[in-house]
């Protein structure tokens, strides 16, 4: 008979590998309301400095900073790029294609990897809910998340919201938190399968605004009902709606959603043009706005689903307004997880008076 | 459009709860008088109307039928959209709901304003599209609702065979709850478990060794929607139900507050699984017939009211395809010009249903299903959907003469007692019986 050995259990030992959970930003719920004061604030006031061919900054001098892109970006990978260049950061591209993950390299190794050459901070942005923070908890050091499935979006969110506060400084929080003016919000289209919508959700609720999110029950957290208990938590500020004509005279933001059409052919909604005629931003619809009500879409925009041409030339649009922003939030955003938005603040202070003379 | 004045019936609704002797007037297309055991509803008109009498009859609510099968668009060989709304008249319908199993299938809205309006030119029988659940009715990408429901559609169903993925099914379900007047109605059948359809497993498949359908297929597919439905506190309808089993989970889950209703045919009232030995492929229905048991545990579901709605699944096909070998003859009996006379006598002149009951399964309970106020009532302001049924006349089904373009039925030669005399629909007479009192 063969004797079986006793499993002991197996010793860790730590060592510098071992995780340490730094600073980092996955998702807005970490900032301080003083933090997110001032992350909006610079954002919005650095903005009006960014000329091209007039701006550089040393804030960042001595930083690198690593993109790891596991899934398709124009602007949050080029604003992101951008933004640490304009620092003055290194900036190290990654793309999966080209990378050891191609090789079977899990997240945690390249974590381990990046973090032994000495990469400052990373940017990640990846198609599995939770894995900007199961990066950070491996490579030590800030993290800035891209995008992490359906889960969260937060500089998305901060550079829409900046996008307004430049628009309407009363919706700008100041550093309790406390916003001078209460408005509502309309997220519309594929809330389910959107961080950009959660991210947005989380915001504008936790600043005082009333959210209604709009779309068919198919694109919605299930049971919705349920869904809204837990974001709303009690503060009767979230709603949801299937009736985007019933919203629309109500709403001082509307915020278009892209329509994934890559999910039409999941048996998720019946067409293309059934979404368009229930939740499109049509011609009808753009009319019966308010006269000073905002649009919002993160783009990129499918014309001719959620939003009609007619959208782009409306004065009430800011879509592109939006992408300006995003770069001083994630210039703003850098410098903060460097440790080094005082010294951003000090330049913008120094820079602004010099625009103002 | 003329105006009606029907005198001497015996007028039932059990809507209004009227039941008694009296008359009633419809003019420009809508009930506006009413007398009923010397209470007056509304105003007698002044000017002539053309009077039938109705001594020695019924007079009740139009009869609406939830599920019938036109075939038209697609398949007019068979049945037409005239054809059909000339059997529903006959049989006293003025409403029947058609199922969606056409080519092309009523998945979008051309197909339903199609039907909408040849029906609307035909005049004798309201024709309510039901929209199919899914694309082409092929159970993977959902199909269109919303112009659909816009268009006045309230039931949608894949009618003919269930919808295999139960994805589908649940976000099609999860869809159609942004339209609380819509309907969802379930083929409950799982396809892996039907083999050829056409016969029942029971006594008769396995004397004569046929292939036969298991009845966990029906089983199985009516407790998939209803625990569906139940999780998203939705309602769904069970469409033609056929077995004990099916009728206990309704009943169960009625008790227990869901919001479940549900259908059965005339044929699985009337006939079990042995039809098939003697008719061969013209019994062949799907749902198939089933036993002696599972047909009285339905009749007293239905009489107790666990069952809501009579239907007769009206589903023509030509001869030649009725005289095909048993597995492989399309499935599906007619049943429009024959139902309210088959039920009538055997059911409540034999005391197994009451009157009302059988009545209320025929105009109220569909009424209430479609969220429609405006047919299966007799009411002041209603439709003038009219039906005479005299309860004494005698007579012989006689397949050729039946209006439907399928000739060829069962119940060709029975002798039944009480039969529909007039039908009128929005206060036109769309049909009389020949030799009747006009």
């Amino acid at each position: 008979m063969t004797k079986i050995a006793k499993v002991t259990k197996i010793q860790i030992v730590h060592t510098s590998n071992d995780p340490v959970k730094p600073r980092g930003i996955i998702t807005l719920e970490e900032l301080s309301d003083s933090e997110l004061s001032e992350i909006l604030i610079a954002s919005v006031r650095l903005r009006l400095l960014i000329t091209p061919g007039r701006f550089q900054t040393d804030v960042l001098k001595g930083h690198s900073v690593a993109l790891l892109f596991f899934e398709a970006s124009t602007r949050t990978r080029f604003s992101f790029e951008l933004a640490a260049k304009l620092l003055g950061a290194q900036v190290l591209n990654f793309s999966e294609s080209t990378t050891s993950v191609k090789k079977g390299e899990t997240l945690k190794d390249t974590a381990y990897t990046l973090s032994h050459m000495g990469i400052s901070m990373s940017v990640i942005r990846h198609p599995h809910p939770g894995s900007a923070d199961e990066y950070m908890l491996y490579t030590g050091r800030p993290v800035l998340n891209g995008g992490d499935g359906a889960h969260a979006h937060p500089t998305q969110a901060l550079l829409d919201y900046a996008s307004i506060g430049a628009l309407n400084q009363e919706m700008l929080p100041d550093s309790s938190g406390a916003v001078q003016i209460q408005k509502h919000i309309a997220i519309v289209g594929d809330i389910a399968h959107s961080r950009v919508a959660r991210s947005n959700l989380y915001l504008w609720a936790r600043l005082g605004h009333q959210v209604t999110l709009v779309g068919p029950q198919t694109l919605l957290p299930q049971p919705i009902d349920q869904y809204i208990k837990e974001v709303d938590k009690g503060r009767n500020l979230v709603f949801w709606s299937n009736d985007l004509d019933e919203i629309i005279p109500e709403v001082d933001y509307l915020m278009m959603l892209r329509v994934q059409l890559e999910r039409i052919s999941e048996p998720i909604m019946p067409s293309g043009r059934e979404y368009v005629t229930r939740f499109g931003l049509n011609r009808d619809r753009l009319d019966r706005l308010q006269p000073t009500a905002t649009i919002l879409h993160p783009g990129p925009v499918n014309r001719d689903v959620e939003v009609c041409e007619d959208v782009y030339t409306d004065k009430r649009c800011i879509i592109n307004e939006q992408v300006g922003y995003g770069t001083s939030v994630r210039m703003v955003c850098l410098a903060f997880l460097a440790g080094r938005l005082k010294q951003l603040q000090d330049y913008i202070e120094q820079n602004s008076k010099v625009v103002l003379t | 459009m003329s105006n009606i004045r029907i005198i001497n019936g015996h007028i039932i609704d059990p809507s209004t709860n009227l039941n008694g002797h009296g008359s009633i007037e419809i003019t420009s297309g809508n009930i506006s008088f009413i007398e009923c055991s010397n209470k007056i509803y509304g105003d007698k008109s002044v000017s002539d109307l053309e009077t039938i009498d109705a001594q020695g009859s019924y007079v009740f609510p139009g009869f609406i039928d939830v599920h019938v099968h036109f075939r038209d668009p697609g398949y007019t060989y068979k049945e037409s959209i005239e054809t059909g709304s000339r059997a529903a008249a006959e049989g006293g319908y003025t409403t029947v709901c058609a199922m969606p199993n056409t080519n092309p299938a009523t998945d979008n809205i051309n197909v339903v304003q199609n039907i909408l309006s040849k029906s609307n030119d035909v005049g004798l029988c309201r024709v309510l599209p039901v929209g199919a659940i899914s694309k082409n009715r092929e159970g993977k990408q959902l199909a269109g609702y919303d112009g659909l429901v816009k268009a006045g559609v309230r039931l949608f169903s894949d009618d003919g065979s269930d919808t295999a993925d139960t994805n589908v099914l649940y976000n099609a379900m999860l869809y159609l709850k942004d339209y609380p007047d819509a309907r969802t109605v379930i083929h409950a059948e799982d396809s892996s478990m039907s083999k050829s359809g056409a016969i029942t497993e029971g006594t008769v498949s396995r004397e004569y060794g046929f292939s036969a359908q298991s009845p966990l297929s029906e089983i199985l597919g009516t407790n998939r929607a209803m625990l569906i439905a139940e999780y998203l506190n939705t309602p769904v309808h069970i469409a033609h139900v056929s077995l004990r089993q099916v009728v206990d989970a309704i009943r169960n889950a009625k008790a227990n507050g869901q919001k479940v209703s549900c259908e059965v045919t005339l044929h699985h009232l009337l006939l079990t699984e042995r039809e098939l030995i003697k008719h061969q492929s013209l019994a062949k229905l799907n749902p198939p017939l089933r036993s002696e048991e599972d047909r009285l545990e339905l009749l007293s579901a239905y009489a107790e009211g666990v069952i809501d709605c009579l239907v007769t699944d009206h589903a023509p096909h030509s001869v030649d395809e009725k005289l095909l070998p048993l597995e492989i003859a399309p499935a599906g009996m007619i049943g429009l010009e024959v139902c309210a006379a088959l039920t009538y006598d055997k059911l409540v002149r034999s005391g197994l249903v009451s009157l009302e009951r059988w009545l209320e399964s025929l105009t109220l309970c569909p009424a209430i299903f479609l969220s429609d106020t405006y047919h299966g009532s007799l009411e002041v302001g209603y439709a003038g959907d009219v039906v005479i049924f005299n309860p004494d006349l005698s007579w012989e089904i006689q397949q050729d003469q039946l209006a439907s373009k399928c000739k060829i039925t069962l119940y060709h030669g029975w002798n039944v007692t009480g039969r529909v005399t007039h039908t009128i629909h929005d206060g036109k007479i769309v049909y009389t019986l020949q030799g009747s009192n006009e």
